[in-house]
């Protein structure tokens, strides 16, 4: 889906990362004298991410939304499309300029555990980027690594100890610090919180926040979980099967979703409040293979209000709110006069 | 608790009697064949006609071989030998597989499908033959020096060092923190050496200590086809074999020499085993 420049002022809040047409392809491992085929993880996305704002990312497992996080940071390199970062073109970079734009773009991922090298010590793991870039030595090298860690809220004491000593909230502080010690402007958050216990998970959103807010980061959130999506994105984006369906502010997704699929998953998210009508639509079966995506609209073969044109033509996209804008990928969507 | 992953698998070795035990044999056998000769001044090489194939007696502890040399002399020297081709032919796989399989791993791709086709074609070549090949390409007169016995076995034992390193890196290769040190900046040689070497120490160890027994024996046998070195352990067993027959036994000939050859053995096997638990506590399953 393209999507044309918002009508906001483009110098206050002109875009830090521009997506155009993002497609990769993983080609499986053909055995001998059999065809290589080609898993369609992402398949032509597009959007924008304007500073400050948080960008939400949702989908089923195996929706392609971790490749576009991957992708977006080059720690992959996309099959075609272009990636604009602070309106450098990441493609065109030679790798030492591009290891040097590095430090402006982290990630936290989601496994606390396979995030920390297990043989440094948390100090070590924290200082390290900063001698790479040489932004700091000696003591004031041990000073910035006791505010990073009183940033993120852990005691100067935890520099001497191993990753193994923490518990899965507290190692996903100290992933944060280490983005933070190269003062990146952008942070992908890949399930950042999902592995956590509902209480960890929220204290960890604050702490995002709240960094956020003071030194204005930019985040895209890729989540499944609907509840933290809307406690802490501006935008969401949904996705599925390597492409984009919806895209909305977190209120238009909540109070009126434009997709089948988008509804189907806010319906099968349980809400926090126990006495709310819990009725799911239940969506069959489990997302078809990206090797041989569903011809026509790709949620055709699940969705519950398919009809003539879906498993033969494809849908194109509807923009069903002007401003703020809302765009859904579907037959049933209609453009906003 | 406030210690590193090193420190907790040393208070792991710290209470494993059979590698301790292991590990002070081999110190005391160490220490006994580097500094024995000098210190008792005991000389390997002296002959004394006068006392040929004398059995053990309280002049020479281990009896004497058949041209009146003093066996525990032999023994001591032999075994230095032995020692230095089991480490250094050991240290020169390691060395060189570790650096291999840390490259293939870490590039992967079409690099990766080269490397590793000729670590292949090289298992497929029959080693004894590539052995000898390597020390007949040494002159005349280096034959039964370490040197050659060195190289030799060092080429032939890097091939299973690489396979493993390549496996381990492979599989830390796309691990989170190893992510997230690329997009911090790090240079290739610092994740090696930092990120990827540290990880995969503790199974480089444990292999090696394991393969310093394969190498001693590999040594004997080329001492069989008297490729080996001149004087060693298993030179020394060699020569004893010779001497048995059904009408006269020289058995301390064959005893002593062995008798440390197999202790060394199976003190390594000990130690080895010990890394490995202490090392790598998940593999005890």
């Amino acid at each position: 889906m393209s999507d044309a420049p918002g009508p906001a002022p483009r110098a206050e809040s002109a875009p830090l990362v521009e997506v155009e047409h993002l497609v990769k392809h993983f080609p499986t491992r053909g055995g001998w004298g059999k065809n290589r085929e080609v898993v369609r993880a992402v398949d032509g996305v597009s959007f924008t991410i304007r500073r400050g704002e948080t960008l939400g990312l949702v989908g089923e497992s195996g929706s392609g939304k971790t490749t576009v996080g991957r992708t977006l940071l080059r720690l992959i390199e996309p099959t075609s499309g272009r990636v604009r970062f602070d309106g450098v073109e990441l493609g065109s970079l030679t790798s030492g300029a591009l290891r040097r734009l590095r430090p402006r773009m982290q990630i936290i991922f989601q496994d606390p555990y396979a995030s920390l090298n297990p043989r440094l010590s948390v100090g070590e793991a924290i200082a390290e980027p900063l001698r790479v870039h040489g932004l700091a030595r000696g003591p004031e090298l041990e000073r910035n690594v006791v505010s990073l860690l009183d940033r993120v809220g852990l005691p100067s004491s935890a520099r001497d100890r191993y990753p193994h000593e923490f518990s899965g909230g507290q190692r996903q502080r100290i992933c944060i610090a280490r983005a933070l010690s190269v003062k990146p402007s952008f942070i992908v958050c890949d399930e950042a919180v999902s592995a956590l216990d509902l209480s960890i998970q929220a204290q960890v959103l604050n702490l995002l926040r709240d960094l956020s807010d003071d030194l204005g980061l930019t985040y895209l959130f890729i989540t499944h979980n609907l509840n933290v999506l809307r406690s802490i994105a501006d935008r969401v984006l949904v996705m599925y099967l390597g492409q984009v369906v919806e895209s909305a502010t977190v209120e238009q997704l909540f109070s009126a979703p434009g997709h089948p699929y988008t509804r189907a998953l806010l319906s099968a998210n349980p809400s926090p409040d126990p006495l709310a009508a819990f009725d799911p639509v239940s969506l069959e079966g489990e997302i078809p293979s990206a090797v041989h995506p569903p011809s026509g609209c790709r949620f055709h073969t699940r969705c519950p209000e398919v009809f003539e044109p879906c498993p033969t033509i494809i849908p194109s996209n509807h923009l069903v709110n002007r401003e703020p804008p809302h765009r859904v990928l579907c037959h049933l969507a209609e453009d906003a006069a | 608790m406030r210690d590193g992953p090193w420190a907790a698998a040393a208070r792991r070795l710290s209470r494993n009697r059979p590698a301790l035990l292991g590990a002070a044999v081999l110190l005391v056998l160490s220490l006994l064949c580097v500094l024995g000769p000098s210190l008792l001044g005991l000389d390997a090489m002296l002959t004394s006609p006068e006392l040929r194939n004398r059995p053990p007696s309280s002049e020479h502890w281990f009896g004497t071989d058949a041209i009146g040399r003093d066996l525990f002399a032999r023994v001591l020297v032999g075994g230095q030998a032995s020692l230095a081709v089991g480490v250094v032919a050991t240290l020169v796989s390691v060395v060189v597989g570790v650096s291999y399989g840390m490259v293939a791993g870490f590039y992967g791709g079409k690099l990766d499908e080269v490397m590793m086709r000729f670590v292949d074609f090289m298992y497929g070549l029959p080693y004894m033959f590539l052995v000898i090949l390597i020390m007949l390409l040494f002159s005349e007169t280096a034959r039964g020096q370490m040197l050659p016995v060195f190289v030799a076995l060092g080429l032939v034992q890097w091939l299973t060092m690489a396979r493993i390193v390549r496996g381990q890196v492979l599989s830390l290769r796309h691990r989170e923190f190893v992510l997230a040190a690329e997009l911090l900046g790090a240079s290739d040689l610092r994740i090696l050496s930092r990120h990827l070497l540290p990880n995969i120490t503790g199974v480089v160890i444990v292999y090696a200590t394991l393969m310093v027994p394969q190498v001693i024996i590999l040594e004997s046998f080329l001492s069989f086809l008297g490729l080996g070195v001149a004087l060693s352990w298993g030179q020394l067993v060699s020569d004893g074999i010779a001497v048995v027959n059904p009408v006269r036994s020289y058995w301390w000939l064959l005893v002593w020499p062995g008798a440390f050859l197999g202790l060394t053995l199976l003190s390594l096997n000990f130690l080895g085993d010990g890394l490995r638990d202490a090392l790598d506590p998940k593999s005890r399953e």
